[in-house]
């Protein structure tokens, strides 16, 4: 079964982003939610998802340092990463792509070009 | 979120089973011989709890699990509560169930409506970003009539654009009738619930299948309407929402500050080819002038011609006629490009009768009658025509014309008065003929009143004194030279004053000018 991780400190941004990719589960897909850096790393190792849209700026471990970690470790080299993040100056999306991040949405996202991004990514139709 | 949201997501949206396992769980633990199921609308199992001395299937009860009036699942004790405590148990359980489930659609529905807007944001990112690169005028707004229809349901919808220059509708679609109002009439925005509105353009009420509820949006720009988008659904509940409004409001607005810029364009681009097209005109108008002097035998003549704008009304004209020097000094009545045309027209009339060996009078007289055809109001020339010949005999016709000036070599000034009427007002009106003989040294100065009445920066006028005085100062000089001199003074009188009138100047010296003139 193909997962998805969203790791986002915010519960209101969670839940968008929830409601967002839900459609997702009616093609199989386990939607994965985690509140800071720190367990979204934990949380990356242990499930191994396709997928994880992780926000930049979060407790304990931020998003780019969380997806330099992935990006280091062998094991997860299939997980394709997403920062989300309402930081959209140029210098921030060239830190993105530094460390290794496949795509960087600024926030506030576009919801339907989001679902998209998340099913390309995923293989889906 | 609407009803339909509800039924969508549902129990599995709402409560994920995790979520509902945990929910149960107490109840479970509370309940030790039931067994507690949730059953989604579909009647598929969604979470299950069962007591530790729950042994087998029984009579269950059920009930409905609802939201928003909506029912979306059911919760099902197996078996029926057996007690008052299993039926208080139970009660607390469907009072926490609805809870939770009101509780999650509201937050469902605050989401759904946060999602609406950020689809919205990027909806007028996503036009703004198409329109940036638009100069088309009727492009702009079927482009945002495309983006609202994407976004808000409609059964059908238009565009108008406003017409810039009669005020009434233009670019409609060809089965909707147009009735031409001015803009003035569409400038208002609101939702309506009926096509009896009169403040709607007819073009948005009129057509086939004429719908029950219309929304539109005008385009303002700059305090002016520039058109309008509409949206229309049929069927009584259909109504458009105060959300609907807002948003094609905002389309309609951004698409209104393109569509002006696009229109500001499409004005400049015309500009410019009218602009280039008048110096077209000047080039073709300026090769219709004499180039160099013709030979003439005892004769010296110098000319200048400078329209005020970019085409002139003004000429003159040199015409070799056997030993003799035909001299044409025109004025016609306009300005601009009709002007210019005209001028042409007279230019050439007045050159095919003059090499036909007509005299003076027959040749302004036979140019007069076909021009006069050709004529429309307003639309004359003052002309001074004059065969110079070699024994200094002038022989002129003055037609309406500024009477040109003949400077005598010892001073006198004489001046050659109308003969006729100016030329393209009466096709048979007679053309007297003057004559003057000039001797060596004398000068005839012909000119339009652009040169007399050309105006400083203080609006003082030239004057034909001032003119006389530059030539008898300088009449012992050559043709050329006095014309130098006029022109000079001119420039220099006029300065950096506005140009209202063509001018046009020709210097004719009679004889050798005396050394060092």
């Amino acid at each position: 079964m193909p997962k998805l991780l969203i790791a986002d400190d915010e519960p209101h941004i969670r839940t968008l982003l929830q409601q967002t990719l839900e459609a997702l589960e009616d093609d199989g897909v386990e939607l994965l939610m985690e509140h800071d850096g720190a367990a979204a790393l934990e949380r990356i190792r242990l499930e191994r998802p396709h997928v994880a849209f992780l926000d930049v700026m979060m407790p304990r471990m931020n998003g780019y340092d969380v997806c330099a970690a992935v990006r280091a470790d062998p094991a997860l080299a299939h997980v394709q990463v997403v920062l989300l993040t309402a930081k959209g100056q140029e210098a921030d999306r060239q830190r993105g792509a530094d460390v290794g991040a496949h795509l960087y949405l600024t926030k506030p996202f576009d919801p339907d070009a989001l679902l998209e991004t998340a099913e390309r990514l995923l293989g889906l139709g | 979120m609407s009803t339909t949201g509800v039924a969508r997501g549902g129990l599995r949206r709402l409560l994920p089973a995790r979520a509902a396992a945990e929910l149960l769980a107490p109840f479970g633990r509370l309940l030790v011989a039931a067994r507690l199921r949730l059953r989604r609308a579909d009647g598929e199992l969604h979470a299950e709890v069962a007591g530790e001395r729950w042994r087998e299937p029984a009579l269950a009860r059920t009930w409905p699990l609802a939201v928003d009036g909506i029912e979306i699942g059911l919760l099902e004790v197996d078996p029926a509560p057996q007690t008052d405590a299993e039926e208080a148990a139970v009660e607390i359980l469907r009072a926490a169930l609805a809870r939770v489930l009101a509780a999650a659609h509201a937050q469902r529905a605050m989401a759904g409506e946060t999602l609406e807007r950020y689809r919205e944001i990027h909806l007028l990112y996503r036009v703004g970003d198409a329109l940036a690169g638009t100069l088309d005028p009727v492009a702009v707004p079927r482009r945002v009539l495309a983006e609202a229809r994407g976004v808000i349901d409609g059964d059908g919808g238009g565009v108008w654009l406003a017409d810039e220059e009669a005020g009434g509708a233009a670019g409609a679609p060809a089965d909707v009738v147009v009735e031409g109002r001015s803009a003035a009439a569409a400038d208002t925005v609101g939702l309506r619930a009926r096509l009896a509105d009169p403040e709607l353009p007819a073009i948005v009420a009129a057509g086939p299948g004429a719908p029950e509820h219309v929304l539109w949006a005008p385009m303002m720009a700059r305090e002016a309407c520039l058109g309008g988008v509409w949206l229309t659904r049929a069927g009584e509940e259909a109504v458009f929402t105060a959300s609907d409004l807002k948003l094609l409001t905002a389309l309609a607005t951004q698409a209104a500050a393109f569509l002006d810029n696009a229109r500001m364009h499409q004005r400049a681009l015309a500009q410019e080819r009218l602009e280039q097209e008048l110096r077209l005109a000047y080039a073709v108008q300026a090769r219709l002038m004499p180039r160099e002097m013709p030979a003439t035998r005892n004769w010296s003549v110098a000319g200048f011609w400078r329209p005020a704008r970019e085409v002139s009304g003004d000429f003159y004209d040199l015409l070799p006629l056997g030993d003799g020097l035909g001299v044409v000094v025109a004025d016609v009545a306009d300005k601009g490009m009709p002007a210019a045309l005209f001028m042409a027209v007279t230019r050439s009339l007045l050159r095919a009768a003059a090499t036909a060996g007509r005299s003076p009078s027959q040749t302004v007289a036979d140019a007069n009658r076909l021009a006069a055809l050709d004529a429309s109001d307003g639309m004359f020339v003052t002309l001074w025509y004059g065969v110079l010949r070699p024994d200094g005999e002038v022989r002129y016709v003055n037609a309406g014309h500024n009477p040109p000036i003949v400077l005598r070599a010892d001073g006198r000034v004489e001046r050659l008065p109308r003969t006729g009427i100016l030329v393209g007002w009466d096709a048979e009106a007679p053309y007297g003929e003057g004559a003057v003989t000039l001797t060596p040294g004398d000068l005839l100065v012909a000119f339009t009143d652009g040169v007399t009445e050309a105006r400083d920066p203080d609006g003082g006028e030239f004057g034909e004194e001032r003119l006389l005085e530059i030539v008898s100062a300088r009449r012992h000089a050559d043709a050329q030279a006095v014309l130098d001199a006029v022109r000079s003074a001119l420039d220099a009188f006029v300065a950096d004053a506005p140009t209202h009138d063509d001018c046009t100047l020709v210097v004719a010296r009679f004889g050798t000018p005396p050394r060092g003139g």
